[in-house]
Formats: structure tokens, sequence, C-alpha cells
């Protein structure tokens, strides 16, 4: 009886210990560790589904939540097709055809380049602190790491697709470590596993996410970053119709 | 037995007014139900076989489970097995196969979602109706296989025309990004919103290449003689079917894939009944009334004639008998009439003046009044009618079965 009482004292003091801006905190760095203010860099795309896997090896440059361009380098028959993202809007540019086209609404929902993330998903990059009220809800361990579990729910006019997200923020170093995407009526979509955490520019960053599909089985994408730069002057030109096609 | 069928001839003489008036009743009834339904089955039939011709065939070959989720990655390859077996049923008109996605068009500076159909045209355009919906350029052929054609409100929504190059955008089979210019070489035109703002059809070879689909294909139409051929060609290629189960093929009739027609079909079929019912009404009170009259009218006749020992179950039957005679009769004449309304309409299918053109049109139909000959029509009606006849003779039965001598004689 006292033992009980006892660890649910602890327990208490460790729910109260975590305030909402303990919460924002940890939330904010796991998010910015390996996005920065600006990022370039050369990745992995690896997507595998029941029917084929493939492999395409990008380069990007993101540019705070606003501005993004990828390109892709291999394999030869898709090397040279570029993705720009300006704020809310996506343009593709094919290379065979040499034609750029916006992407429309209608097909926002698609699968981006084959892969488990939509158009939407690139563009809908949302601040997950600023968009979602967090709530730690307890230690976990993830793997070997312990980890503190955050939920968040989606404020009440915040333009976001989820219904409720699982967030789990490694303790030894703020990196996220898995993140699990609920619909609104409580159906887990997907889930993001981060990984290998590596020295990267001078950071110890997770190099390798894995996204599953949950809906679809045997559908999943893992993205590996092989170089990175962080926080490094992008030019704008960059994200330029110019640039685009050139 | 011979006895009582002569009596029962010889009481529908004795009173031919009334016998008349019954006959016309029946006539009446299995005149306008024969027509009714002559035109409800001919009518359904014809829009059914202008939808299914214009585009789905009456069967179609799937992978099981593309109907509720058709995506690309839900293909096979059509052999020279099933080729065969295909060409080689008479009751298949023709078939045609199909690659169906979802991709981006781009023209300038716009770009709309579309819904791509790989067909092949040499069959297409044999087997269904799709060529006569080309409103402007000519239709896809194998000569030019980057050619495309567009429905009229893509074509405005994106601001080309006819001639000019789009680019096609998709995700490939195996889920590269494909990527092709195309030239419009002509508008269609459905009428319906969507299919004509959305709808690309290619040629399948353009399609196979574009979407990396390795001589996959995601459907296969099959069109037929005769719509009431669908369970027979099931049957008969069932065999085909089950040798191609490690495929995870399924063969599905109209009303698995156009499930919206087939609703609003049965709707109108329940909507439909309710008229024949009150008709049936009206005809069953009408020879319930002259059946009652007439044997109230004989009821000293029959007093008598239990009297002198005849049996209440042979009165019963000779009644019977008459009852079933004049039946007949009224169905002869009903089914003759009918027979020759179904066939005038048949012959010259009504046409509905303009303003239930766009009515009819809103709703997936074509304006036009059809008919059938169709057997079914008749027996139906038959059917029908006998049952009413039936159910309306227990009560004159009924009153016939309790008869005594001597309340016959007295019965005034």
């Amino acid at each position: 009886m006292k033992s009980i009482l006892l660890s649910s004292i602890i327990f208490m003091s460790s729910v109260m210990a975590m305030s909402a801006a303990d919460v924002y905190e940890i939330l904010k760095q796991a998010e910015n560790k390996f996005k920065g203010e600006t990022s370039q860099g050369k990745f992995t795309m690896i997507v595998t589904t029941p029917d084929y896997t493939r492999t395409l090896k990008m380069e990007s440059y993101n540019k705070g939540n606003d501005k993004a361009l990828v390109i892709i380098t291999s394999p030869a028959k898709e090397a040279g097709n570029k993705t720009l993202k300006i704020g809310k809007e996506l343009w593709t540019y094919l290379r065979s055809t040499e034609t750029t086209m916006k992407l429309p609404p209608s097909m926002m929902l698609q699968s981006w380049n084959g892969s488990d993330l939509t158009n939407d998903d690139l563009v809908r990059e949302s601040s997950l602190y600023d968009d979602y009220d967090l709530k730690y809800l307890f230690d976990e361990k993830i793997g070997t790491e312990l980890c503190w579990k955050i939920e968040l729910k989606p404020k009440p006019d915040a333009p976001v697709v989820w219904g409720r997200i699982y967030y789990w923020v490694r303790q030894s170093d703020f990196n996220p470590a898995l993140v699990q995407y609920y619909e609104e009526n409580g159906e887990l979509i997907r889930s993001m596993k981060f990984g290998e955490i590596k020295n990267i520019d001078g950071r110890m960053i997770p190099s390798k996410w894995i996204i599953t599909n949950e809906k679809k089985k045997g559908h999943k994408t893992e993205f590996i970053y092989d170089d990175v730069k962080l926080d490094k002057a992008i030019p704008d030109r960059i994200f330029s119709f110019r640039e685009l096609e050139k | 037995m011979f006895l009582i069928l002569k009596i029962a001839w010889r009481n529908i003489w004795r009173n031919w007014r009334r016998s008349i008036l019954t006959i016309l009743a029946v006539i009446f009834a299995a005149f306008f139900i024969t027509l009714m339904k002559g035109i409800q089955k001919g009518t359904f039939d014809m829009n059914i076989k202008n939808t299914l011709e214009l585009f789905t065939g009456y069967m179609q070959i799937q992978k099981d489970g593309y109907q509720d989720n058709p995506t690309l990655n839900k293909a096979f390859s059509m052999d020279l097995e099933m080729l065969g077996t295909l060409q080689g049923n008479s009751k298949i008109k023709g078939f045609s196969p199909k690659i169906t996605a979802f991709g981006l068009i781009g023209y300038e500076n716009n770009s709309l979602g579309a819904a791509i159909f790989g067909i092949d045209p040499s069959r297409e355009l044999l087997y269904s109706n799709i060529g006569s919906r080309l409103r402007k350029g000519t239709f896809l052929n194998d000569a030019n296989i980057n050619d495309i054609v567009i429905g009229d409100r893509m074509i405005k929504n994106l601001g080309a025309s006819i001639g000019d190059t789009v680019v096609i955008l998709t995700q490939a089979f195996d889920g590269s990004t494909g990527n092709q210019k195309f030239v419009i070489s002509g508008i269609f035109k459905f009428g319906s919103n969507e299919l004509d703002g959305m709808t690309v059809f290619m040629h399948i070879s353009a399609a196979n290449e574009l979407l990396a689909m390795n001589n996959k294909i995601n459907t296969i139409s099959l069109f037929l003689h005769k719509i009431e051929d669908i369970p027979e060609v099931k049957k008969e290629l069932d065999e085909l079917m089950e040798k191609k189960a490690h495929l995870g093929l399924v063969l599905l009739p109209w009303d698995d894939i156009l499930v919206d027609l087939k609703q609003t079909i049965d709707m109108k079929i329940i909507s439909e009944f309710f008229y024949v019912g009150i008709l049936v009404m009206i005809v069953g009170f009408g020879i319930l009334n002259t059946v009652l009259m007439s044997i109230t009218e004989r009821f000293r006749e029959f007093g008598v004639m239990i009297a002198l020992g005849t049996k209440n179950y042979i009165l019963v039957s000779a009644v019977f008998i008459e009852t079933m005679m004049l039946t007949a009769i009224g169905l002869i004449f009903g089914f003759a009439a009918g027979y020759g309304a179904n066939l005038y309409i048949v012959n010259n299918p009504i046409i509905l003046p303009g303003a239930f053109t766009e009515l009819y049109q809103e709703l997936g139909f074509l304006p036009e009044i059809h008919s059938s000959l169709s057997s079914d029509i008749f027996i139906y009606t038959g059917i029908i009618i006998l049952v009413v006849a039936v159910v309306v003779f227990i009560y004159p039965a009924y009153r016939l079965s309790k008869l005594t001598a001597l309340k016959g004689i007295r019965y005034t």
C-alpha cells in the first residue's frame, strides 16, 4: 500500500515537473534539430511496395518552411526531374519533355515520386508546435532509448489534416525517435521512425527516416541522408523558375 | 369430369353479357400490364445497352479487388489462351483491353488532373459507341499513337485547341514518373461534366509506354450480342477464369461495375410495381364482382341441383372452371392486343419532345420510349392475372361449398 502511494506521488510529481513550456521546448528542439534554418544535401529515397522496390538519388535545398527544391539525380530515366515548392504551391519540372507544371489541388493527395509522402505532405510541412496543443503523456522506451511521449491534438482552427499525433523524443539528445499520425477517427495512418544518429555537418542527427504506410500493407519509404549541410546560406535564385528549367 | 366442363362452358354462354364483361376486365388488365411491362423492359434494355456499349461493355475481366480500388498496379497480361477463348465464344461480339490510370495533363501554364484510358482504337471503335461521341477532330488510330482525344470541358479548361501539344504526367507501373508529349486530335462530349472535364483517351500502345506497363492491362471489356446472354457467357468462361486463378482475375457483369445505373433501374422497377399493383386490384375486384354476381344469381338453381344430389364440390369446380375459362379467353385477347401494341412501339419507338430531352439526359436516360416482346412479359402477366383470379375465387367458392338445398332454393 505504501509503495503504491509512493510511486503515484513520484509519478504525479514527474508530470507536474513537465510544464507546457517544457513540452513546447522539447518538441521545437526535436523538430529543428535536423531541419535547420536552411539545409542542402544529397539523399537516397528507397520506396518499397509489394510490386516493386525502387531507389532514387536526390539533391535538395530547403529554406525555412517555405522554399524547397528537390532534383532527382538517379536513375537516368528520371534524372533532372525537379520539384519546386514555394509557399503552399508545388511545381514539377520534367526533363524529358522539358515542361514545368503546377500541381493542381486535385493532385495534392497523389503520391510524391511514388513514395509514401503525398504532394500535400510536402506543402503542408506545418510547424507542429504552433498548430497543435501539446501534452506530455509519460516516458517510454523506443528501442533502447528512453523517450518522452508527447501527444499532439490540433488546435481548433489549425489547418491540419491529422486528428492526433504521438511524438517520441529521445531524452538523451532531443532527437525525434518515432512519430505516429492518426486520422480523425482514431485510425493509425502512418508512422515515421528515425534512426542511425550520425554526425552530420557537426550535429548528431538521425540520418535515416523510415515512413511506413499503415493503411497499405507492405508500403514503406526510407530516406537516407548521404550528405547534408545545415544553416548555410542558399541564394534565393535557386528557388526560381529560371533555375528550374536550366 | 367432362360433364362439369360442359356445364361450365354452357354457363358461360347462358349469360353472355355478364361473361363478356368479365372477359373485358381481364382483357383490359392483360393488355395494360403487358404494355406497361413491355415499355418498361424495352426502355430499360435500350438504356442499359446504350450505356454499356458506350464504353463499359456488358462484362469485364479485371483483377480481383480492382473494382473497389482501381489502381494501376492491379494489372494482368492477356495471353493467347485468353484471346482464343474470348474469340471462340459465339455469344461474344467482341472485346477490348484497357489501361486506366490517373495523371496530370498540362498545356502552357495550365494543368489539370486527368483520368487516362488507354484503348485499342481498332477494337474499341468496332464494338463500342465511343466514336459517336466525337464532336470535333479525329478519333485515335493506329498510325498516330501519340494522339489523344479529350473532353470538351477539359480542352476549354486547358485553353488548348485541336492540334496543340500537351504533356501528360503520371506515376508509372514501376513507381517512376512517366511523362510524354501528346497531340490533341479530337474532342468528345459525353454530356457528363465529370467525364468531359477529366477523361483522356489515348492509344493503348502509348499508354503502355507512358505507364511502363510492359504489355499489362487493367481491364478487358466484353461486348455481347444480347444482354440476356450474360449468365451463360459467365458460365462458359468459368473454366478460363479458373485456369487464370493464379492471376487473381474475376469476371464482373455490368451491374457490378455500374452500380449507380443498376440502382436507378431497381428504383424505377419498384415504383412501377405499384402501378401494376393498382391495376391488378381493379381487375381483381372486377372479376370478383362478376363471379360473385353469377353465383348469387344462380343460388336457386344450385339449390335444386344439391337437392337432386349434386355434391357441393362439383358445383365449386364447375364455377371454378367457368372462371378459369373466362380468364383464359380474356388473357388470349389481352395478350394479342398487348402484343400488337408492343410490336407497334418496337417498330416505331416514341421519341419524346424536346422538353424531356434535358431531364432524361440528366438522369442518364435517352428521351425515347421503346418496348419489348420478350416472353417474360407474357409469362409475368399471365401468372399475375391467374393468381388474382384464383384469389378472388376463394370467397365465392366458400359460399358455394356451404350452400344447402333449402337455403339455395329459397334464396331470392
